[in-house]
C-alpha cells in the first residue's frame, strides 16, 4: 500500500494557475457575446436583452460587401493552398536534400516571420514589378501565408500511414504517378478538408497582409472592421465581434465532432 | 541504392514545384526587394524609391545630424526598437508564468479531459483577432466593465497593449508546451514524490527540464510576432506610444518613407533571426 496517493495538486501553483488561465481566456469572449444582446445605445453598460443590434447589421451594406470580398478570396486561397500543400507534401517524401530543405523553409518561412515583415515586403515587391494591387494579387498574398498551415495536417496524415503501403506498391512496379492518384491522394481527402478549412479561417482574418496589398475595391472584412474598431466600442460592433466569435467557433465544434465520430467508427471498424 | 528512392515514395517530385515557385517568389523575392530597398534613395514623391545605393535609410533609424552638421545618436528610433524588445520579452515572461502550469495541468488530466481543455484553449486562437481585441477594448474602456466595477480606465495606454498581446499569445505558448508535457512519464513524478521530492522540486528539476523542448518553441513563436505586432498597439494602446511594427506601418503608409520602413523591416527580420537560431542552437545542444 502507497502512503501518498499522488495527483496534480502535489504540483505547486499547477491546478490554480490552468484554471485561472481558462477564466482569462473565456472572460472578454464571454462579455462581447452578452453585451452583443444588449439593450443599450451605449456600447458597455448593461440595460437588458434584446436582439435588435442583430437586426440593424443586414442593414449595413458596406459591412455585407466587405463580407464577400473576404468570401471571394477565402474560398478559392482554401481550394489553391490546400493543392498546393498536398503537392509539396507528396513531392517532398522524406527527402532530405539540401536544396529541398532551403526550398521548404523559404516556404514555411510566413510561420514564423513577422507577418508585418512579409506583409510590406510583399508590397514593395508588386509595386517594383508593376503588380496593380487588385484581387488576384490579394488572392495570392493570402495563398502564400496560408500554404504552410495547410501543409501540416496533410503531412501527419502520410506519415502516419503504413509506410510499406507505398514501397509495396512501388516494388509490384506501379509508376510515382500511380502511386500518387492511386494511394496518396485517396488517403489524403479527409487531410484536405481540414488544410482547406484551416486556410479559410486564416484567410478570412487575415489583416495586416490585407491591408498593405489590398486595393480599393477589395477592402476585406477584418480592414472594414478595422475600420469600426478605431472609433471604438459600439453596440453595432458588439454584434460583429459575437458573430465573428460564434460563427468560428461553431465550425470547429462541428468538424471535431465530425473527426471523433470518424474515427470512433473507424476503431470500431478496426475492431 | 540512391537511385531507387528518387521519384519519391508518395508520387512524383514534381508535384511540388507550385510550392517551390511560390516560396520564391512570393517570400524569397519580397525580402530579397526590402533588403535592397532598405538601401536605395526615398522616392521623389515620397511614393517608392529612387534606384541610388545609399546607406540614409539605416543613417536615419540609428543616427541625426544637427544645423551645425554634428551627428549623434538618434533616440526617437531606438527608444521604439527598444521598447518593442521590453514590451515582446514581458509578455513572453507573462505567457511563460501562466502558460507552464496550464500546459503541465492539462497534459496530467485524463485524455478525454485533455481533449476537451485543448479545445477550449485553441478556440480563442481560431475567433478573430479584431474581435479578441475588441473583447478587451469593452472590459477596459472608459465605464466598461471594469471601469463599473471601479478598476481605472487602461484602455490607450501600454498596459492595454500588454494584456491585449499576452491575450493573444497565451494559447501560442500552452500549445507546443503541453505537446511536450503530454509524452510526461507520469509514473517518475510518482516516484520521486514517493522517495519523498517537495512539489516545488519535482516541478523544477523533473518536469521543467522534461519539457524544455516545448518551452523553447512556445518562446520562439510567442516572442517574434509580439515585436512585430500591429493590431493590439493601434487598437488597445491608440498608438500613443509608437511600437516598431506600427513605425514600419507609418513609413510604408502616411510617412511615405519606404527606404526607412524597410531598413525597419530588415532590423526586425535580423532580430527574428536571433530568435530563431538561438531557440534551434538550444535544441541542437539538448539533441546530442
Amino acid at each position: 500500500m502507497r502512503q501518498r496517493t499522488w495527483s496534480v495538486a502535489h504540483l505547486p501553483m499547477i491546478r490554480p494557475m490552468g484554471i485561472a488561465s481558462l477564466i482569462f481566456l473565456y472572460l472578454p469572449l464571454l462579455t462581447v457575446l452578452i453585451f452583443s444582446f444588449n439593450k443599450s445605445e451605449d456600447a458597455t453598460v448593461w440595460s437588458g436583452f434584446s436582439t435588435r443590434w442583430y437586426s440593424t447589421i443586414l442593414d449595413n451594406t458596406d459591412l455585407i460587401r466587405s463580407a464577400k470580398v473576404s468570401l471571394s478570396i477565402a474560398i478559392p486561397c482554401a481550394i489553391i493552398a490546400a493543392l498546393i500543400a498536398t503537392g509539396l507534401a507528396i513531392g517532398i517524401g522524406k527527402a532530405t536534400g539540401k536544396l529541398q530543405n532551403i526550398l521548404r523553409a523559404l516556404v514555411n518561412a510566413p510561420l514564423v516571420l513577422p507577418e508585418i515583415v512579409t506583409s510590406v515586403g510583399t508590397l514593395a515587391l508588386f509595386s517594383l514589378v508593376g503588380i496593380p494591387l487588385h484581387y488576384s494579387s490579394l488572392l495570392f498574398a493570402h495563398v502564400v501565408m496560408c500554404v504552410p498551415f495547410a501543409f501540416l495536417p496533410i503531412r501527419s496524415r502520410l506519415r502516419d500511414f503504413d509506410q510499406n503501403i507505398f514501397e509495396a506498391a512501388r516494388d509490384l512496379g506501379a509508376s510515382s504517378v500511380r502511386v500518387m492518384t492511386k494511394i496518396s491522394v485517396p488517403l489524403l481527402i479527409p487531410a484536405l478538408l481540414s488544410s482547406g478549412l484551416l486556410s479559410f479561417i486564416i484567410s478570412m482574418d487575415d489583416f495586416l497582409t490585407s491591408l498593405f496589398v489590398s486595393g480599393p475595391e477589395t477592402t476585406t472584412l477584418p480592414i472594414y472592421i478595422f475600420g469600426l474598431l478605431k472609433l471604438g466600442a459600439t453596440p453595432e460592433v458588439n454584434v460583429i465581434a459575437a458573430l465573428l466569435l460564434i460563427i468560428p467557433t461553431l465550425g470547429l465544434l462541428v468538424g471535431i465532432r465530425w473527426t471523433t465520430t470518424r474515427r470512433r467508427s473507424n476503431e470500431a471498424r478496426n475492431k | 541504392m540512391r537511385r531507387q528512392s528518387e521519384p519519391g515514395i508518395y508520387g512524383p517530385r514534381s508535384v511540388s514545384i507550385p510550392a517551390y515557385v511560390l516560396g520564391i517568389f512570393l517570400v524569397g523575392c519580397p525580402l530579397i526587394v526590402i533588403t535592397v530597398f532598405s538601401f536605395l534613395q526615398r522616392g521623389d514623391f515620397g511614393s517608392g524609391v529612387i534606384y541610388q545605393f545609399t546607406l540614409d535609410a539605416y543613417r536615419t533609424v540609428f543616427f541625426e545630424t544637427n544645423l551645425m552638421g554634428v551627428k549623434s545618436f538618434n533616440f526617437t528610433y531606438l527608444t521604439i526598437i527598444f521598447r518593442s524588445v521590453l514590451l515582446a520579452f514581458t509578455v513572453t515572461l507573462i505567457c511563460l508564468i501562466v502558460g507552464i502550469p496550464t500546459a503541465i495541468w492539462i497534459a496530467l488530466q485524463k485524455k478525454s479531459t485533455q481533449r476537451i481543455l485543448i479545445a477550449l484553449v485553441t478556440i480563442p486562437f481560431w475567433v478573430n483577432v479584431l474581435a479578441r481585441t475588441y473583447a478587451w477594448m469593452l472590459l477596459l474602456a472608459e465605464d466598461g466593465l471594469f471601469n463599473q466595477l471601479g478598476a481605472p480606465v487602461l484602455l490607450y495606454t501600454s498596459w492595454a497593449t500588454f494584456i491585449g498581446l499576452t491575450y493573444a499569445f497565451l494559447p501560442f505558448m500552452v500549445l507546443p508546451i503541453y505537446a511536450s508535457a503530454e509524452k510526461l512519464d507520469r509514473s517518475i513524478l510518482e516516484a520521486a514524490f514517493d522517495l519523498g521530492a517537495s512539489g516545488w522540486r519535482v516541478l523544477l528539476r523533473i518536469v521543467i527540464p522534461m519539457i524544455k523542448f516545448g518551452i523553447f518553441a512556445g518562446v520562439a513563436i510567442v516572442f517574434i510576432p509580439a515585436l512585430g505586432a500591429y493590431v493590439q498597439p493601434a487598437l488597445l494602446g491608440g498608438n500613443k506610444t509608437m511600437l516598431i511594427g506600427s513605425l514600419i506601418n507609418d513609413q510604408f503608409g502616411e510617412s511615405r518613407n519606404w527606404p526607412v520602413g524597410s531598413a525597419l523591416a530588415v532590423l526586425l527580420l535580423a532580430m527574428t533571426g536571433i530568435i530563431l537560431l538561438s531557440t534551434r542552437k538550444r535544441k541542437l545542444e539538448l539533441a546530442s
